[in-house]
């Protein structure tokens, strides 16, 4: 009784009230569907909120109601019914279709998750000085939890920070304490961050870097400098 | 259930606490003003880290703290959903809240989650689906839990129970105990068309462990109907410190949430509507 019962809401509330079986609700027809429409509304209006609040600069770039229709269709297609609120933004980015809104919500999303990541004490450059080549490249780090990069649509970067050059081809996402704070990176680190994500020696890193990176093994520094590690000392 | 010590919450005025009031109650605290305790939602917590955990940290340093969950479903067909019930059974240990409570419905089918609150019917058959998983959640949290009346926009026709009588069931047969939002009973009393006085009166006081007032809207569906709707976002209504002041007489102190979830007002507009809730529990404890 009580899975038919809920179906049946569940059924109307996503599909329509011609899919409520006659006689569940008690009262005349206009104050049932009265009901119903003040449930649809909520959770409608709930996940729109949600979205919303996930993505102000995207919401800013593409105009209040160009992003509200966005948002109602990527509802409507279902892109949010299996997920927590808190979650309902995590498919948004993949689901747009032009890659300039899509790398400014991947990069927002990517703020969201850093905000909320375990904290951590980031891997600081003075803790380097003084140990020798050797133990430097033995030093073993990994991936900080609130460290993400991003690589981002041509053109996107000036959108996301007026600061960034428009070739920059990824976003750096860091928290190594309070605040979240974002660099231009290059592809190679998702690379390096990626290689980190089990405990790495730093010098794996660097050879890492080396191979694939402009700057070459030097550019581990302004990764450690971003706040992009964590010290591995077990 | 094996049963926790857990700080209580104070019988006065708490608040609902939101992100743009940390700084607010860390201030008020260093003048000796705080709200006596607040509440929230825990879910705005299921986060790993962050800034909202070290505010959160920091207050509950101070003030006791109550957890207001919305997202456990308890009403759903497969009972409590298991992640929500693991993500606060962590943020219980992290913080050892005062108080634990969710609400009389369900949010979630095994193809959806439907972010708010959808009514259960009053039947047997419910009242011993949703006992059981209050059980459930009770088990896995080491301790007893309030469950909170719905704001009601639809009624089952095949109900069993008036809803008094299925809340009193509901905490007999699964231990937990009610909290009471005066608010949600005004609500649903003009949506159903039943009197709040007589529902509220209805009530053991003894079950009652908080209880929430807050403001609600009431609007014209362009039919000519009217429905009320429990928005959370003006002061509380002076029909609801009424009815307050009618339930305290007979029940004597309780701790009282103000809850102001929309349009969030200015940290002294809270706290006034918080020391009003102080002077009414004041004049029934006189």
């Amino acid at each position: 009784m009580l899975d038919g019962d809920q179906a049946a809401v569940a059924a109307t509330l996503l599909l329509g009230p011609r899919h409520l079986p006659a006689g569940l609700f008690a009262g005349d027809e206009a104050a049932v569907l009265r009901g119903l429409r003040v449930h649809a509304n909520s959770i409608s209006h709930a996940r729109l909120v949600a979205l919303e609040e996930s993505f102000p600069r995207l919401r800013a770039h593409l105009g209040a109601g160009a992003f509200n229709r966005l948002s109602r269709a990527f509802v409507e297609s279902g892109g949010a019914g299996r997920r927590a609120l808190a979650d309902i933004g995590a498919g948004f980015a993949d689901w747009l279709t032009d890659p300039v809104a899509a790398s400014i919500a991947r990069v927002e999303w990517a703020w969201l998750e850093s905000y909320h990541a375990a904290d951590a004490r980031a891997l600081q450059l003075a803790e380097l000085a003084g140990g020798g080549e050797a133990g430097l490249l033995a030093l073993r780090v990994r991936h900080h939890p609130a460290a993400r990069i991003v690589p981002l649509a041509p053109g996107s970067a000036p959108l996301i920070d007026a600061a960034f050059a428009p070739d920059t081809a990824a976003v750096l996402v860091t928290r190594p304490d309070a605040d979240v704070r974002l660099f231009a990176a290059h592809p190679a680190e998702k690379a390096v961050l990626a290689a980190a994500a089990d405990p790495t020696a730093l010098g794996t890193l660097i050879a890492l870097l080396d191979e694939r990176h402009p700057g070459g093994g030097a550019a581990i520094a302004a990764l450690i400098d971003a706040g992009a590690f964590e010290r591995w000392d077990e | 259930m094996a049963a926790t010590p857990s700080p209580s919450l104070p019988r006065r005025a708490g608040i609902g606490l939101k992100a743009r009031h940390y700084a607010d109650v860390l201030a008020a605290w260093e003048r000796g003003a705080a709200p006596a305790w607040v509440e929230v939602h825990p879910q705005n917590y299921f986060g790993a880290g962050g800034p909202p955990h070290r505010w959160l940290a920091a207050i509950a340093d101070r003030v006791p703290v109550s957890f207001h969950s919305v997202g456990l479903s308890i009403g759903s067909t497969d009972g409590p959903d298991p992640q929500e019930l693991d993500a606060l059974a962590l943020l219980c240990d992290r913080y050892r809240p005062a108080m634990v409570s969710d609400h009389l419905s369900w949010s979630s089918t095994p193809r959806d989650k439907f972010p708010d609150l959808l009514p259960i019917p009053y039947t047997n058959a419910a009242l011993d689906h949703f006992a059981a998983g209050v059980g459930r959640v009770q088990d896995r949290l080491g301790r007893r839990i309030l469950i909170e009346n719905p704001s009601r926009y639809l009624a089952y026709a095949h109900d069993d129970w008036d809803e008094a009588a299925f809340l009193h069931a509901l905490c007999r047969r699964s231990g937990c105990g009610l909290l009471l939002d005066i608010n949600n009973v005004e609500v649903s009393a003009f949506n159903l068309g039943f009197d709040a006085e007589t529902w509220l009166d209805a009530i053991d006081p003894a079950l009652v462990g908080e209880i929430h007032v807050a403001g609600h809207a009431v609007k014209d569906d362009g039919g000519g109907g009217r429905i009320a709707i429990d928005d959370h976002g003006s002061p509380v209504r002076s029909s609801c410190w009424a009815l307050l002041a009618r339930f305290l007489r007979r029940a004597g102190p309780r701790p009282i949430l103000i809850e102001w979830d929309s349009d969030v007002p200015d940290w002294a507009v809270l706290m006034a509507e918080a020391a009003r809730a102080d002077a009414v529990l004041e004049l029934v404890d006189a």
